[in-house]
This record gives structure tokens, C-alpha cells and sequence, in this order.
């Protein structure tokens, strides 16, 4: 990554803006801490105008609303995956065509939304009502009637618990002629209708008080309750038939819907220019900008510069210096990126551990899954996938990446005789009567998974130490080469050490001579570690510090743990082929026939599916676990910020070069 | 059916337990997820994911039940004749991958839920969730990894 500066004149500025855009392989900086220097301020100031992309910024969220609108209603399905059109420029100025008529039918479409919207608070607005009338459906008197010349006639609720009969007795004690009837219940109140006497109405309150009576609110509604349920009905079906119609309206303007697409991106562009403006300093006649540029697209940057006359330097950052980080790898390991990504990238002072890591995770995910025919499975999804969509960025990654592990899962399948589990012998017995044995190509987990778990182990601590040994590497390149040998090389004594000290036995069981030397080596080994670890920070320690050592020392157990977690390799592995074989047999016990057949087919189509996506994913998330945790535990730290060019982010159009014709 | 057996399929029934506990953990995971779906329905795929996380406690429970059952021939074939101690050693095959599996699959449940609502607040985060799960995944894996060398190790 390297530093760029350039000064360049005003009247360039468009067109340069517009040409490392579509290069995409500039990342700006802020300038706005410069301005805080006497120095700059003098002489330059802030360039771009914020309100502007403001402006542009509610213009898109104008068209993402309506375009949003259009997929709701619109009758195309959503594709699978979103992927971008590639288009020529040509053909994109051609769709697009005039800007006012793009703005129209935008505004247009978005006073439609602002109706819907109007008429989805109306829909919900008469629900309401609806369902505050509802528990007076009984009542039958009209609403606006609120008595007669000596008589009240009121409407109201008391709680659910309140005691009904209680309350008429109550009433019926205090005045002579009333009529209180209770209307329905719910699970919180009572609905009363009631009439009573003017003369009784403050003896008759005081009563109904105690009671928590509140007195019902219709409003201006006139008419009787069933005549106003008829009436909202009616409205909430006006309202349904002009949601109807707007909705049609936007099935219609589908057909449009690319072209907004275009708009939209067309924004996206724009805003970002102006956005990427107020990272400039300019001066009346001049502009100024800094950033970075891959060390691969310095000189194609320059050429750019240069036609544009502008003034530049790049150069190459300081050591220590912070910058942000583009991992470059070959084909084969780009996929793999993935599992970085999803970590945390390298700060721009660690190396990318993608390449190294990348042959175990594929290692580890075909041990772990472990099929011939799940293998071809995720490997032919996968390049399907791959040669259906033009998929981008982390999607075209982490398909790719499964695809390769797809081919993982089929060697190691085959490496382990598994193929659907143990669907051929099974389905060979089942059909044609006689049992077809396919041999593994090294050996059968199941029946030896020891074997397995010493493999898993073994690999595991080959895995760990590459990861030591990259951490090596690192401190011995800044200088730390004390560092190295105390974190690292004594460490690597030690437990080589102790590995031959209680295995070297069984490594040439049949030649003691071999063995005794191999122990006593072993020991040798182990001592030195153990001392030098204790010894060194004794050494190099200040104070109680000196004695950290010993803490170190009692790390070693930790690597126990570290190695035993890689018999997850076995485990999950078996639980892959296990469950596999468990579906087969289910199916198996159908026994013979053509129905036997039938019902085998839907139990292992089903079975397998399922098994597949969970194992899969159980795959996927452990293979990361032992990069994650046991190898960048390590030496890796991450916390890099990614490289962001300034470029076309655009969502649903790629605009690629002219075709020659 | 003699007691050795019946103790074997004791066993068995312990092993399928795990079911419980990825059950619950499973449940607690999707009340998180559609809380986060109500929010933001393009998350779904992300959330399933890490649903789906404590379900394997109960698949590895069904594995470990399986083998035993098929080892005393109690799926397709005559049931072994066992001796007491043999079946009592095949329940005791049952019991790591039972017992861890409930618990394991409840705590992962709660994890996982805890990584839905991370994903909630930042989307580019899922990665992290499904570590945080996978850590108390591995003992089960372990659990499952010692029950099936106790089973491998017995001959009938």
C-alpha cells in the first residue's frame, strides 16, 4: 500500500474524479485534521458542498422507496441472489434517458406511496373503531340518543371483576326505576347500557363509583351500533379497493422498474462524487488530495495523474505507520479470504495468514465431512452457482470456497469408503439382491476411529506449530530475535520434547535401541525448553517478574487442550457418516419391493437433505473455530481496516467498456 | 428381552435425551430470532443459521442411540443375548453424550440467542456469533467423542 499525494487544477478536477472512479483503486483521506494547522488554513479550504449530498441523499431514498414499492407489488419474483447487470455504457445512457422525465416518474410513483401510506392509517384507523364498537353490538338504541325529558340514558363499562348483579342491586336500592343491562364481557371490562331517572342520576353516580363505572365516548357518531359497524365496514372495504388500485398502479410501473434501477445507481454515483469532493482542500484555482493506492496500481494511477497534469508523489509508508489493508492472493487461495474477512483482517504489520491457513481449512472441512456423494453435491451446487450467477465479493468468495471444499469432501469420502453414508451396499442388496462392498482407499473410521483421533491429534500440533511458527517469523522480521527464541523456539523444544519422551516408543515399536534413543533425546529436548522458558524470562525479567517463567511453564497444559480440540476432526466426521448410514437403514428396513423402493428413495432424499445442511454448517462453523481459536490464537491479532477505494458502488448495474464491434 | 438388554436400551433412551436440551436451546434461539426478525426481516437466513447451532446436541444424542440399538440388534435382526454387566456398559456408553448434550445444547441456546441480537446491532457480525456457539459446541463434540470410544471398545 502506498501514500499518495497530488495537486491538481480546478478545471481537471471532473473529469480526473470521474476516471479514478471508474479505476477504483484510490482510497481518500479526511483532510480535515490539516485544516486544523495554521499552515493549511491560510491557504486552502474545505472543498464540496455537504447540502448537496444531502439533496442526493433524500433523492435516494425517494427511489429506493418507490423501487421498493414496485418489488412488493411487482409481479417479477426476487432472484435468488442479487447480482449486478453487466451493461455497456452505451445502452445504460440509452435507458436511462432524459433526467427530468426520471424525476417525474419518480415523483409520480412516490405520491403513490404517500397515498398507500394514507390509506394503510385509514385501514387501521376504522380497524380501531371497529373493535371499540364491537362489544356493543347489542346495544340497539342510537348512540346520539342520551336520554328523554326525565330519563338518562347512558352507556358504560365497569372492570371484569366488578360484581354486575351486585352493582343492579346497589342501584335498584337508591331509585325505583332504572334499567341496568349488562351487554357482553371481555377479558377486561363489562359493557352496561343504562337508564334511570333524572331525579336519581347524582345518588345513582355515587353508587356506580364504587363500582370503577367509567361512562362510554362515542364521539359524534350517530345512529346505532349495528348501522355504524355497517358504515366502517363499508369504509375498510372503499379503503381495501384503493390500496387495490395503488397496488396495481405499481405492478404496472414494473415495467419501468430497470430503468429506476439505473436512476437509482445514477445517484449512487453522484452522491458518492460529491461525497469523495469534501475530502479535497482547494484553493481558488487548485485542489489538493491524499490517500492510498495498491503498490500493483501506483503506475496505471499515474498515468492517470499525469494526463490531467497534475502534481504528485507516492511514496512508501513508514514502517510503523498505519495503513489499510487489501489482501492479494492467487485464485486459489482468494476464496479463502473469506475466513479472514469474517474474522478480522490483518493490521497492515502482520502478514496475511490466508495462504497458510487456507490448504487446512480445506483439509479440515473435507475430514470433517467426509462423503463422496455430499461431496459432488456441494461441489456441483457450488460451480453451478458460480456459472449461473456473475456472484461479487464475498458471495463469489465464499462459494468458491465451498466449492473447494466440496472436492475436499469428496477425496477425503473417498479416502474413508463413504458414500452417501453406506448407501451402496445398502441400495445394491436392497435392489438387485446382492450386496456391493466399496473398499475405503485408507480405512474405515468407523470401525478404527483410535486411528482417526491419533491422525486428528497429529495434524492438530502440525496445524499449531506452523501457527508458532509464523509468530516466529514475525518477531525475528521486526528485530525481536530474544522474543522469538523465548516464545517460540524453547517452546518448540519443549514439546517436541515431551512428544518423543512418552510416544517415541511407539513410533518404531519393533526396535528398542531406536526408541531408547528417541527418549532419551526426547527428555533432553524437554529439559532444555522447560529451562530455557524459565531461564530466559528469569534472565531478561525485571524484578517479580523473573519468576513469570514458571507461570509460562504451566501454559503447557493449555496445548493439551490446544490438541485435543482437533479430535472434533473425528467426531464431526463420524457424526456426518453416522447419521448418513442412520437415514440409510431407516430406509432399509422397508425391506424389498417396488413400495420398499419408493419409500426408500423419499426417506434418503429427505434424510440426506437434511443431514447435508446441518453437517454442512456444523462443517463450516468448526473449521473456522480451529483457524479462529487454536491457530490465529497464535500469533494472529487482526484489527486492520480494510482498503476502500473510491469507485462506482453501485448496486444494480455494472457498466463495462465498450464492446468493440 | 433379558435385563442386560433392557439396561442397553436404557442407555439408548439416555443418549436421545440430548433431544431435550438442543429442543430448548433451539427454542430460546428462535424467540431471539424472531424478535430481530420483526425488526428486519432480511435477516432470516443469517438467524437460521444460528438457530440451528444447538440442534446438533440432539443429532449426535440420536447417533449414540442408534449405534446401541443397532449393536444389540434391536433394529432390524435378533436382540443379542446380553449379560447384565455388557448392558450396563452400554448404558453407561449413553451417558456422556445425554447428559453433556442437554445442558451443552441450553447454554449454547442462550449463546446463540446473545449472538442473533449481535447480529441485530451489527450485521457483518455473524461470524463472531457462530464462534461464540461453536465454543460450547466442542463439548458435545467431546461428549459425543467419548461416548462413541466407550461403544467402539466393546465387543458382544
Amino acid at each position: 500500500m502506498n501514500r499518495l499525494s497530488v495537486i491538481g487544477l480546478e478545471e481537471e478536477k471532473d473529469s480526473l474524479f470521474e476516471e479514478l472512479m471508474e479505476f477504483g483503486a484510490v482510497e481518500l483521506n479526511d483532510q480535515s485534521e490539516k485544516l486544523l494547522s495554521k499552515e493549511w488554513a491560510e491557504i486552502a479550504g474545505k472543498d464540496g458542498c455537504g447540502d448537496r449530498v444531502s439533496e442526493l441523499d433524500a433523492k435516494l431514498a425517494r427511489v429506493q422507496t418507490v423501487l421498493e414499492m414496485i418489488e412488493r407489488f411487482g409481479a417479477a419474483k426476487q432472484p435468488l441472489f442479487a447480482v449486478r447487470k453487466e451493461i455497456s455504457r452505451k445502452k445504460y445512457e440509452e435507458t436511462l434517458g432524459k433526467q427530468e422525465d426520471l424525476e417525474a416518474e419518480t415523483g409520480r410513483l412516490y405520491g403513490l406511496y404517500e397515498q398507500w401510506n394514507d390509506e394503510k392509517t385509514e385501514e387501521n384507523m376504522v380497524r380501531s373503531l371497529q373493535a371499540s364498537l364491537m362489544p356493543w353490538a347489542a346495544y340497539d338504541l342510537p348512540l346520539e340518543l342520551r336520554g328523554t325529558r326525565g330519563v338518562f340514558i347512558r352507556c358504560g363499562v365497569i372492570p371484569a371483576v366488578a360484581d354486575a348483579e351486585e352493582l343492579k342491586r346497589q342501584v335498584s336500592e337508591v331509585s325505583q326505576e332504572n334499567v341496568v343491562t349488562v351487554l357482553g364481557k371481555d377479558q377486561e371490562q363489562q359493557y352496561l347500557s343504562l337508564m334511570y331517572m333524572k331525579s336519581d342520576a347524582d345518588k345513582i353516580l355515587d353508587v356506580l363509583k364504587t363500582f370503577g363505572y367509567a361512562e362510554a365516548q362515542f364521539k359524534d357518531m350517530k345512529g346505532t351500533v349495528s348501522e355504524n359497524l355497517k358504515k366502517l365496514d363499508d369504509r375498510l372495504e372503499e379503503c381495501k379497493w384503493r390500496q387495490q388500485k395503488l397496488a396495481e398502479s405499481f405492478r404496472a410501473a414494473s415495467a419501468g422498474k430497470e430503468r429506476l434501477q439505473y436512476y437509482y445507481d445514477s445517484i449512487v454515483v453522484e452522491r458518492d462524487k460529491q461525497k469523495a469532493s469534501e475530502q479535497l482542500l482547494r484553493t481558488e484555482k487548485a485542489f489538493y488530495f491524499d490517500g492510498w493506492v495498491p503498490q500493483k496500481c501506483a503506475g496505471q494511477v499515474e498515468e492517470i495523474l499525469k494526463s490531467h497534469g497534475c502534481w504528485y508523489e507516492i511514496t512508501v509508508p513508514d514502517k510503523d505507520e498505519e495503513t489499510p489493508v487489501l489482501l492479494e492472493n492467487n485464485s486459489m487461495v482468494t476464496p479463502f479470504e473469506t475466513i479472514t474477512d469474517l474474522y478480522s483482517l490483518p493490521s497492515s504489520k502482520e502478514i496475511d495468514p490466508t495462504p497458510i491457513f487456507s490448504f487446512f481449512y480445506f483439509l479440515f472441512f473435507g475430514m470433517m465431512f467426509a462423503d463422496m456423494g455430499y461431496g459432488i453435491l456441494l461441489a456441483g451446487v457450488c460451480f453451478a452457482g458460480l456459472k449461473m450467477f456473475k456472484l461479487e465479493g464475498l458471495a463469489y468468495k465464499l462459494v468458491k470456497m465451498l466449492a473447494f471444499c466440496g472436492i475436499s469432501t469428496f477425496i477425503w469420502g473417498l479416502l474413508f469408503g463413504s458414500f452417501f453414508g453406506n448407501m451402496i451396499p445398502i441400495v445394491s442388496e436392497m435392489f438387485f439382491g446382492k450386496e456391493i462392498v466399496i473398499t475405503p482407499l485408507w480405512f474405515d473410521p468407523i470401525s478404527d476411529p483410535m486411528k482417526l483421533l491419533i491422525f486428528s491429534c497429529i495434524i492438530g500440533g502440525i496445524h499449531l506449530f506452523i501457527g508458532l511458527g509464523i509468530k516466529a517469523y514475525l518477531l525475528i522480521r521486526d528485530g525481536q530475535v530474544l522474543d522469538a527464541v523465548e516464545d517460540v523456539f524453547v517452546w518448540y523444544a519443549l514439546l517436541i520434547g515431551i512428544v518423543l519422551l512418552l510416544f517415541g516408543g511407539s513410533i518404531v515399536p519393533d526396535k528398542p535401541d531406536v526408541t531408547q534413543v528417541l527418549t532419551e533425546v526426547g527428555k533432553w529436548l524437554a529439559i532444555v525448553g522447560a529451562v530455557g522458558i524459565v531461564g530466559l524470562r528469569a534472565v531478561r525479567g525485571k524484578g517479580i517478574g523473573r519468576a513469570v517463567g514458571l507461570w509460562n511453564l504451566y501454559g503447557a497444559t493449555s496445548w493439551l487442550g490446544d490438541v485435543l480440540s482437533y479430535s472434533r476432526l473425528l467426531a464431526l466426521g463420524l457424526a456426518s457418516a453416522v447419521i448418513a448410514q442412520v437415514f440409510n437403514a431407516l430406509g432399509a428396513m422397508l425391506g424389498h419391493g417396488i413400495i420398499a423402493v419408493i419409500g426408500f428413495i423419499v426417506i434418503a432424499v429427505i434424510g440426506h437433505a437434511f443431514n447435508f445442511f446441518i453437517n454442512a454448517l456444523g462443517t463450516f462453523v468448526h473449521a473456522s473455530r480451529l483457524q479462529y481459536v487454536e491457530f490465529f490464537g497464535k500469533f494472529y491479532e487482526g484489527g486492520g481496516t480494510p482498503f476502500e477505494p473510491f469507485k462506482k458502488n453501485t448496486k444494480y448495474v455494472k457498466i463495462v467498456k465498450e464492446e468493440k464491434s | 428381552m433379558n435385563l442386560g438388554l433392557a439396561l442397553a436400551v436404557i442407555g439408548a433412551a439416555i443418549a436421545a435425551l440430548a433431544g431435550v436440551g438442543s429442543g430448548i436451546g433451539v427454542g430460546i434461539a428462535g424467540e431471539a430470532a424472531a424478535g430481530v426478525i420483526a425488526e428486519d426481516p432480511k435477516k432470516f437466513g443469517q438467524t437460521l443459521v444460528l438457530q440451528a447451532l444447538p440442534g446438533t446436541q440432539g443429532i449426535y444424542g440420536l447417533l449414540m442411540a442408534f449405534l446401541i440399538l443397532t449393536k444389540i440388534g434391536m433394529l432390524g435382526g435378533s436382540p443379542v443375548d446380553l449379560t447384565w454387566t455388557q448392558g450396563l456398559y452400554l448404558l453407561a456408553c449413553g451417558i456422556p453424550v445425554g447428559v453433556v448434550g442437554i445442558f451443552s445444547a441450553i447454554a449454547q441456546g442462550k449463546t446463540v440467542a446473545a449472538g442473533i441480537m449481535l447480529i441485530a446491532k451489527r450485521p457483518g457480525e455473524l461470524a463472531k456469533g457462530m464462534i461464540y456457539g461453536a465454543m460450547v459446541e466442542t463439548y458435545a463434540v467431546l461428549s459425543l467423542l467419548i461416548s462413541f470410544l466407550m461403544y467402539n471398545a466393546i465387543q458382544l
